[in-house]
């Protein structure tokens, strides 16, 4: 029996069946799992992805309405028990509001994803949704985090954001904590790879886009894997490599940056079975 | 020039989703809430060379924040209330606790705030924004109920990592 990822469906939620379909990409089986099934269902599967959109609409703020749902709480016990959890933009607002994220003390909240505001030079430059390509940083060595295993320190990719509450906050002690234990995995960047104030889309401290639990199982990011999981869905201006597929269908059909995420996965669950 | 000051209160007509969902949710976590009404307050300040220009920019302000439509609305300076379209029809006295709750940054104060200084030339104008739940809790002790859907153990109303909440009544 191969490996099968539960996709976690909350009412409003919007890439689910991106998200499964990135992970068969990858060699996974996946499951579109409804919030209201029964939630010891889940025990069976081998990880978890929860998938970006607008659980409950964002009610009151986004995600915390999901992490109250059950089937929230045999998440946990999951992650606990060593199984891997990735959260994608709602997801990673989830997992936040769960205390999954970033996970220093039991499941404590200690972080949140607030309402984008970018700030240059002192000057509020966008509040509000907001939807582009922009360029990430890897953080932390291969082989450290388990959705990101494969990719090395360093590496930069281009992957879209779509999202009004993306501004990763927390306090400076947890900021520190953060940084010391090597829990943020992503950093908004420019194209070469700087981190810079022009390059953060939403105001995320300190450029944060991505972090991990300590037990490094449990991954949260705002941008969207699943959305440049294939070399179609990439515009060329950021990735070139698609020119020369141009003429060929089975190599449009070719990976995407993203797909490497869910790779990644996959192996360390193989590694773990 | 001085500076006015004024505030501006929006709450929709029709029974608002999200205090519906919020009510449900807390009443599955097991919280004794009756019922939920939400609002938003934005208090307002800017730099006039007169009342009556002042009055011009409540106007325009409010043109912003209220559609009569669909909002009851109204403005107070100092202790005058003016209700914009519709009068309210909510009675507080139902709904003894109040959970105000900010943003740090507050992106939504910032956003009026970039709207009067752009579309409508208030350069010097300031606004911050909160938002209001009115609680109905079926408790004798509401305001430790509202504590804790606050705060600690929940954080439900509040993330204590960018938002911040007064309890009132």
């Amino acid at each position: 029996m191969g490996i099968i990822v539960a996709v976690i469906q909350f009412p409003g939620s919007n890439c689910e069946y991106e998200a499964a379909r990135a992970a068969r990409a990858a060699g996974m089986g996946a499951d579109v799992y409804r919030w209201n099934r029964n939630p010891r269902d889940l025990r069976r599967y081998d990880g978890y992805i929860i998938p970006g959109g607008f659980s409950y609409q964002d009610r009151n703020r986004s995600g915390v309405v999901a992490a109250k749902d059950p089937v929230m709480d045999v998440v946990a016990e999951q992650a606990e028990n060593g199984k891997q959890v990735m959260g994608i933009c709602n997801g990673f607002q989830i997992l936040c509001e769960s205390g999954l994220l970033p996970g220093v003390v039991d499941r404590r909240i200690q972080a949140g994803l607030a309402p984008n505001k970018a700030v240059r030079d002192g000057e509020t430059v966008r509040t509000g949704f907001y939807c582009d390509w922009v360029y990430i940083r890897h953080e932390v060595p291969g082989n450290t985090c388990a959705e990101t295993r494969l990719f090395e320190e360093g590496d930069v990719i281009p992957i879209p954001i779509a999202h009004g509450e993306g501004r990763f906050t927390c306090s400076d002690d947890m900021l520190r904590q953060l940084e010391e234990n090597g829990q943020i995995v992503w950093r908004y960047c420019d194209s070469q790879g700087n981190v810079t104030e022009e390059a953060n889309p939403n105001g995320a401290m300190s450029n944060i886009a991505g972090v991990c639990n300590v037990k490094r199982n449990v991954l949260g990011m705002m941008p969207h894997p699943e959305r440049d999981s294939s070399l179609y869905q990439m515009p060329e201006s950021m990735w070139p490599e698609k020119r020369e597929a141009y003429g060929n269908a089975e190599a449009m059909r070719g990976p995407g940056p993203g797909l490497k995420v869910f790779n990644s996965m996959r192996t360390f669950i193989e590694d773990s079975l | 020039m001085n500076t006015y000051r004024a505030s501006v209160t929006v709450r929709l007509k029709i029974p608002d989703p999200e205090a519906v969902t919020v009510g449900n949710t807390v009443r599955r976590m097991g919280y004794p809430v009756e019922d939920v009404r939400l609002s938003t307050r934005y208090d307002i300040s800017v730099d006039c060379g007169s009342r009556q220009e002042f009055e011009q920019f409540l106007d325009s302000a409010a043109s912003e924040l209220v559609n009569p439509n669909k909002h009851f609305g109204s403005t107070r300076v100092g202790r005058r209330k003016r209700e914009l379209g519709e009068p309210e029809r909510f009675d507080r006295t139902g709904y003894p606790t109040r959970v105000a709750v900010t943003v740090d940054g507050d992106p939504e104060g910032s956003r009026v705030e970039s709207v009067l200084r752009d579309r409508y030339g208030y350069a010097t104008a300031r606004v911050s924004s909160e938002r209001l739940w009115d609680l109905r809790i079926d408790s004798e002790n509401p305001a430790s109920v509202a504590a804790e859907l606050a705060g600690e153990p929940t954080y439900f109303l509040a993330n204590p990592a960018f938002q911040k909440a007064r309890i009132e009544g």
